[in-house]
């Protein structure tokens, strides 16, 4: 009788597994002072603390190179060009903050 | 469509018609007569080559996958009509009576009719159930099932670097927002048979990637389909555009606008009337 529960339980691991491969990664951006605060989960809502972050100028210089913090956090200084941060979660799955998707940033920030 | 769903049912009828017509048993019952050896031949072939045409019919509009399903639904309503249609065909072949046989005392046994007994309305009730109930499952899954998203006529169709490709929103509709408030769209990409092997990977996103190893997020896919799912960023316009990146197996990366309002209306006014 222990087949019909470990039959359904395939099925709905069968059913399920589609969609367990797609996993984004999103973020979402802060002026917090002098700092802009970023928060990083996926898209199921899960936590993302341990994933890459990169923030870059417009020339591809990195400016800042870390990753998300235990809250699934990351804080650093306004740099002083216009840049945007990599949420780099693996091959294919990244999210891109450009400084215009800042909350809170003025768009006369940068000329 | 539905011009292309009766030309599958009338082909798939017609087929069977003729292997009907190719066997000695129906030939008979069908024409009154056996066919000759070369016309019973011709109607095997025929009867063979009308499922086969039904059968490109149905791959040409929807791809194997469902083609092949499809195909097989009106075979089954083909083949259900034809065997239903037979005992009512206008000439029914006689049955042979078996001579009165005698028993061990030599009187001759009369032998017992089978009277047909009438079906009641119970039975009769069961039996069209029976009937209807598939064909009506068959009916609504084909009412449901929705176009795939490649085969649809919004699906934009272009060429990257040496490759054509068949691009399109997943669903025709708003992006879906899910955590920390992202809208988030899916769109599907198919590339030519032969590109297939000489593509590494291919990225989307909105706004021109800055550099190659920001070139989006990757489809992902098993077969031929793939599918992506991207973030809409806070303050992106029209302007801004999706852009494809095709990566090749020869490292060269490819990358290519495409105009939001032609890929996604519904992406667009999204867009447009955000606040």
């Amino acid at each position: 009788m222990k087949f019909v529960p470990r039959f359904s339980a395939l099925i709905v691991t069968l059913l399920l597994c589609g969609q367990a491969i797609a996993h984004t990664p999103v973020c979402r951006c802060e002026l917090t002072g002098t700092d802009i605060t970023c928060t990083g989960q996926f898209h199921d809502g899960s936590a993302a603390n341990g994933i890459a972050m990169t923030v870059l100028d417009y020339d591809n210089t990195i400016l800042v190179n870390d990753k998300l913090d235990k809250q699934s956090r990351l804080q650093f200084p306004l740099p002083k060009q216009p840049f945007y941060i990599i949420m780099d979660a693996g091959p294919g799955e990244m999210f891109e903050v450009d400084w215009k998707d800042v909350k809170g940033l003025a768009p006369s920030t940068y000329p | 469509m539905t011009l292309l769903n009766l030309a599958l049912l009338l082909c798939a009828f017609a087929g069977f018609v003729a292997l009907a017509l190719a066997m000695p048993k129906h030939s008979k019952h069908l024409l009154r007569r056996n066919l000759s050896p070369t016309a019973a031949r011709l109607a095997r072939l025929l009867g063979w080559g009308l499922l086969a045409v039904a059968l490109s019919l149905a791959i040409v509009q929807w791809r194997f996958s469902i083609g092949s399903v499809t195909w097989f639904g009106w075979l089954s309503l083909a083949g259900v009509a034809l065997v239903f249609a037979l005992p009512r065909w206008p000439w029914q072949p006689v049955k042979p009576q078996r001579p009165a046989r005698k028993n061990a005392a030599g009187k001759t046994r009369i032998p017992v009719a089978a009277d047909p007994v009438p079906a009641g309305p119970a039975k009769i009730a069961v039996a069209l159930t029976v009937i209807a109930l598939p064909l009506t499952v068959f009916a609504w899954q084909l009412a449901g099932t929705g176009q795939k998203p490649l085969l649809r006529d919004d699906a934009l169709s272009g060429e990257i670097g040496p490759w054509t490709f068949v691009i399109a929103e997943k669903e025709q509709a708003a992006p879906d927002i899910l955590a920390l408030d992202v809208p988030l769209k899916q769109f599907m990409i198919r590339f030519c048979e032969r590109c297939q092997g000489e593509i590494r990977q291919a990225f989307l996103k909105v706004r021109e990637p800055r550099s190659t190893t920001a070139a989006g997020n990757a489809f992902f896919g098993r077969g031929e389909e793939k599918t992506v799912q991207i973030p809409i960023p806070v303050a992106a316009t029209l302007a801004d555009s999706l852009w494809l990146t095709v990566e090749g197996n020869d490292g060269t990366f490819h990358h290519q606008p495409l105009a939001i309002e032609r890929l996604s209306p519904s992406l667009a006014t999204f867009i447009k009337e955000r606040p």
